[in-house]
């Protein structure tokens, strides 16, 4: 029976390690196929030469050599990075006693061969293993592949991102003309005009208004879905956000005869999130003028939130006509146009949805327009609870996230923390790639290996922060420079030493976390 | 008797009319520029109030303007408000660092501008 060598377009090698020639030259008769390349070698020490220049499929190793032996060759590859992972198969006359062959296996060899050969079984496990080297080879070429078009991508991606940011531009520039002549007029600023014309110009402008609305909106939801924009979790005090979001909105919804409720009695105590302010702002800003439009005169709007399970919820319901059930879905797609008759205020750019629900998914959470018992539509997004574990992942995430100048590998110090915190530092350690743990011993370790290197310190003394800073501001002043950034975040030093901390000249190097303006350092 | 003294630098003709057209109507005094060299050479020249200042333009976008504002002992306090119809994140921050005190999008609101205009002045002249 003949065994077809399945050999890719590249020539797969092997390494025949024996010290005997006649040995050498009848295994290679017996081997010898196209598209595969025999190698040969008359001891360990050829041999190790050999592995370090060429990358093998496999390796036959006879055990009775002389000098350097088979265990020791089978170590020396273990420990090697570039070799580690070659195959060895054991070519041994000796006794196929348990302890010797066991010894073998452990030594690192992944299989034995007998003396005196059989063509038919060496043939079959050196054609297994240049098998596995084969599909390895083409797994490789597919990640290759992959990560090419995946670059591909993001480079399209980026161009139409920039491309959009100049035509948003480009359009805002006349925009801006139209509006303001018409303004002009419209105020009477270049002379009286009667009540007729001063209408139509009004809905001039405010279409004006409606358009400049909708090129930040296209904006907006392009930067977010090409992951460009600033994402920057933080801690936030949920019941003053939304009391202040309430109270912006508020004159509004008087004006058209509606009623604003406000029930924060599910937020049990002060309740903080970890979000982005900004963004959840918007998006409770969105659902709340979603809801104003379509409330009519004398109804009613409510902002309720409650803490369930891990997450906070926020509900905003109005007293409008509602959405059919078919349309539950649709409604958050862009530029969805559904039946509802508007109530005041003007029409949407119809992707405030869509930007709003995406703005919750970068947050981990989930908005959703959900079935209820009364009458209008009930929208409900969750965000999740603040702790100093979900922070230090987020700042990984957000950082590994975040484009321009932020390093593919993180260094992360770890300072007095508390237990669960560094039992999450644990837990990325994978993201972080290396993990650096320990007091200020490492900093000159940090500084100095010339990587890009975030420090973190969390929740750590006041003392214990400031020696950190002024050892790190040392190092760095006496000429260590890294070519990346190096930045301290500080995420929740108690006591109020942390805005003294921030206020040192030392910290004007580093960063504090989530903020972004300081010298010199792009912002993570 | 004008409300104040202010320079308006945009290279759009248009909105540099316009928004002379509405600062004018409020009682304002206001000369003009199209790009930063010329802006520069106004602000020393006649130590205007205030400047409404276009970020984007070519020949030393706003930015660089400033600075050199800045580095110049008679323009150094002038206080700037910027217009932009760019709204990234790093021009917002720039134009916050740069000791700028306004930051107003195009297209604006006329009272939004007008407000930010007034107060400006306001501050400044209680610095004085």
């Amino acid at each position: 029976m003949t065994f077809e060598y399945c050999l890719p377009d590249e020539p797969l090698k092997i390494l025949l390690v024996d010290d005997r020639q006649e040995n050498l030259d009848s295994l290679r008769q017996l081997l010898a196929r196209d598209g595969l390349e025999i190698v040969l070698a008359r001891s360990g020490n050829q041999a190790l030469d050999l592995l370090l220049d060429h990358d093998f499929a496999l390796v036959l190793l006879d055990v009775q050599m002389p000098g350097m032996d088979c265990f020791e060759v089978a170590e020396l590859m273990r420990r090697h990075e570039k070799t580690r992972s070659v195959p060895i198969i054991f070519v041994t006359a000796i006794n196929k006693e348990r302890r010797h062959l066991r010894s073998g296996y452990e030594a690192g060899a992944m299989d034995y061969i007998f003396k005196p050969i059989d063509p038919y079984i060496v043939r079959a496990k050196v054609g297994a293993f240049l098998e596995l080297k084969r599909s390895q080879l083409a797994r490789e070429h597919l990640v290759r592949e992959l990560n090419e078009a995946n670059r591909r991508l993001q480079e399209i991606s980026d161009l139409k991102s920039d491309y959009l940011s100049a035509a948003s531009h480009e359009l805002r520039t006349p925009l801006t003309v139209i509006k303001e002549f018409c303004s002009l007029v419209h105020d009477e600023v270049v002379g009286p005009i009667n009540a007729e014309q001063k209408k139509c110009l009004g809905s001039a402008v405010r279409n004006c208004n409606r358009l400049a609305d909708l090129v930040n909106d296209l904006l907006d939801l392009d930067s977010i879905e090409s992951g460009h924009n600033h994402l920057s979790r933080q801690e936030v005090l949920l019941a003053e956000l939304l009391q202040a979001c309430s109270e912006d909105f508020r004159p509004r919804c008087e004006a058209a005869g509606q009623e604003l409720q406000v029930d924060l009695a599910g937020l049990d105590g002060p309740v903080a999130v970890l979000a982005a302010p900004d963004m959840i702002t918007q998006v409770v800003v969105n659902l709340l003028g979603n809801a104003h439009k379509f409330t009519p005169t004398g109804g009613v709007i409510k902002l309720r939130a409650r803490v369930d399970g891990g997450q906070a919820w926020i509900e905003v319901q109005d007293d409008g006509p509602g959405i059919k059930q078919a349309d539950r879905e649709r409604v958050f797609e862009k530029f969805a146009q559904l039946d509802r008759r508007d109530g005041p205020g003007a029409k949407g750019t119809g992707l405030g949805l869509p930007i709003s629900r995406k703005i919750v998914e970068l947050h981990g959470g989930q908005l959703e327009l959900i079935a209820s018992q009364e009458r209008g539509c009930r929208f409900r997004f969750d965000v999740p609870l603040y702790s100093d574990e979900a922070h230090l992942r987020a700042f990984v995430a957000d950082g590994a996230r975040n484009p321009a100048g932020v390093p593919a590998t993180w260094t992360l110090v770890l300072l007095s923390c508390a237990d669960t915190v560094a039992e999450t530092a644990d837990s990325l350690e994978e993201d972080l790639r290396l993990l650096v743990r320990g007091g200020d011993d490492r900093i000159g370790q940090v500084v100095v290996a010339g990587q890009p290197a975030h420090a973190i310190l969390l929740k750590t003394d006041p003392v214990g922060a400031r020696a950190f800073l002024e050892r790190a501001e040392g190092l760095l002043s006496s000429g260590y420079t890294t070519d990346g950034e190096f930045q301290v975040a500080l995420l929740d030093v108690s006591g109020e030493a942390t805005d003294e901390l921030l206020a040192d000249p030392a910290a004007l190097i580093f960063t504090e976390l989530n903020s972004h303006d300081r010298k010199g350092v792009p912002h993570v | 008797m004008s409300k104040g003294r202010i320079l308006v630098v945009d290279d759009e003709p248009e909105i540099v009319e316009s928004l002379t057209l509405r600062l004018q109507a409020e009682g304002y005094q206001v000369s003009a520029a199209s790009d930063g060299l010329g802006a520069t050479r106004k602000a020393i020249a006649e130590q205007p109030e205030l400047i409404l200042l276009d970020i984007g333009m070519p020949a030393g976008n706003g930015h660089v303007v400033v600075e050199r504002l800045r580095n110049i002992a008679e323009t150094s306090r002038i206080p700037v408000i910027y217009l932009t119809a760019r709204t990234s994140e790093a021009d917002y921050h720039q134009a916050r660092a740069g000791g700028v005190c306004k930051y107003i999008t195009k297209p604006f609101d006329a009272e939004v501008l007008l407000a930010a205009v007034e107060g400006q002045l306001e501050r400044s002249r209680e610095l004085a």
